[in-house]
């Protein structure tokens, strides 16, 4: 039972990212696995976070015409490098939070965009889910931090 | 492999990396197929009912009385008749297809439905929904494929597509040729056309040379045209028929391909 919770999580992450392009299109639905992510790179190790986004890129990559591994590659990446970037400063503010969820999204964004050849999101879209993602992020983190439902993944943060 | 080692997890990242650029469409079948094992992600519609037997001979009946009147009617005029006369003749069947699931990324417009290589659906197939062509198949696997819609800005769903007057007559219908590709945003942009060749209101139909997607098909209603960047390319923006966010059921037209041409 100790994994019952990061598995709902899991679960509800996929879900929410597949049924988002239905919901809202021009991107006004947070971007749930980069905020699983990055609760992970926050609360725990720059490792986890990497392997948990890549274990969820690889879970989404039958359900997109991009590359089968670019959203594990890019939710690993944003992920790790999360973890750097907010290690640097005070990971459990608010402001770091923001600022690394805005950015990682942005990210991922560029990442899409580079590797279809410039076919990226309109950017307008792609702005306006960035901003959605880093607005729910502090919520997000302290909502998951309270339910202590990915316990199992912060854990190792005393070794980060 | 333990990532708790220093310096592991970026080098697994860039392996990661090589792979993808090294084979971006691996597992392609197994992607398809992985994903039409999972309860469809949009909503199903409830299939037509079936008629009885009295009511199908009924209008069976009706169909061919309208055939009968149609082929007396003098010849049409115009785009209609360029739409009527160039629809492609090598269509072999027509597989009706549910969607099941839609593209998750931000960046591409596919969705996958639920018919593919066991139907005789293969690459490069054109796919429509009702009058207008929505999108192209991209892969394939036994009983599932992936479609690149129209407004998707990968390069395999750009053709070349013709704009059509649909007030004008016979002769002055076709305004020119483009080619046309996804601008990723719900709409279609067509490049590459003689000046002033476009006006908001003309279609934008498929033109021969585009591979297994006969000529003839509409792909949206002219909304914009102009060269705004000057540089020197005429281009128009076009809005498909229907809101392809919203497709549910689609027709796969399975041809045949011409000289050994497949997209």
């Amino acid at each position: 039972m100790r994994w019952a919770g990061p598995a709902a999580v899991f679960l509800a992450a996929i879900a929410v990212a597949l049924r988002a392009p239905a919901w809202s299109p021009s991107g006004w639905v947070p971007e749930l696995p980069l905020l699983v992510v990055l609760h992970v790179a926050a609360r725990g190790t720059a490792d986890r976070a990497a392997l948990l986004g890549g274990l969820l890129g690889l879970a989404l990559a039958p359900w997109t015409a991009e590359p089968p591994l670019l959203q594990a590659l890019a939710l690993a990446s944003a992920g790790w490098l999360g973890a750097r970037a907010a290690g640097v400063v005070d990971r459990r503010n608010a402001l770091v939070l923001f600022a690394v969820t805005l950015a990682a999204s942005l990210f991922l964004r560029a990442v899409e965009a580079v590797a279809s050849g410039g076919a990226g999101a309109p950017l307008s879209a792609a702005i306006t889910c960035a901003c959605v993602t880093a607005a729910a992020s502090f919520p997000f983190n302290a909502a998951v931090a309270r339910l202590r439902v990915l316990a199992p993944l912060e854990r190792s943060f005393r070794d980060a | 492999m333990r990532l708790r080692r220093p310096g592991r997890t970026p080098l697994a990242l860039l392996a990661g990396t090589v792979l993808t650029l090294l084979f971006p469409r691996a597992c392609d079948s197994a992607r398809i197929a992985a994903a039409s094992l999972l309860p469809a992600t949009v909503p199903q519609r409830d299939p037509a009912p079936v008629l009885p037997e009295e009511e199908r001979l009924r209008l069976v009946a009706r169909i061919e009385e309208l055939e009968r009147e149609r082929a007396a009617l003098p010849p049409s005029e115009g785009a209609v008749r360029i739409l009527r006369v160039e629809r492609p003749q090598r269509v072999e069947a027509a597989v009706v297809a549910p969607v099941l699931h839609r593209d998750v990324s931000r960046t591409r417009r596919s969705f996958v439905i639920g018919a593919g290589s066991a139907s005789g659906v293969a690459r490069g197939h054109a796919v429509i929904h009702g009058e207008s062509l929505v999108g192209v198949v991209d892969s394939v696997a036994a009983h599932s494929a992936r479609v690149l819609r129209i407004d998707d800005r990968a390069a395999e769903t750009a053709m070349p597509v013709s704009v059509l007057d649909p007030k004008a007559s016979e002769g002055a219908a076709n305004r020119g040729v483009g080619v046309a590709r996804g601008s990723g945003d719900g709409r279609v942009h067509v490049g590459f056309l003689p000046p002033g060749s476009a006006r908001p209101g003309d279609w934008i139909v498929s033109a021969p040379g585009g591979g297994l997607v006969g000529p003839g098909w509409l792909l949206g209603v002219v909304t914009s045209a102009g060269d705004d960047d000057r540089d020197g390319d005429f281009e128009a923006l076009a809005s498909p028929l229907h809101d392809l966010d919203d497709v549910a059921t689609v027709v796969v037209l399975v041809a045949e391909p011409v000289r050994g041409v497949n997209r």
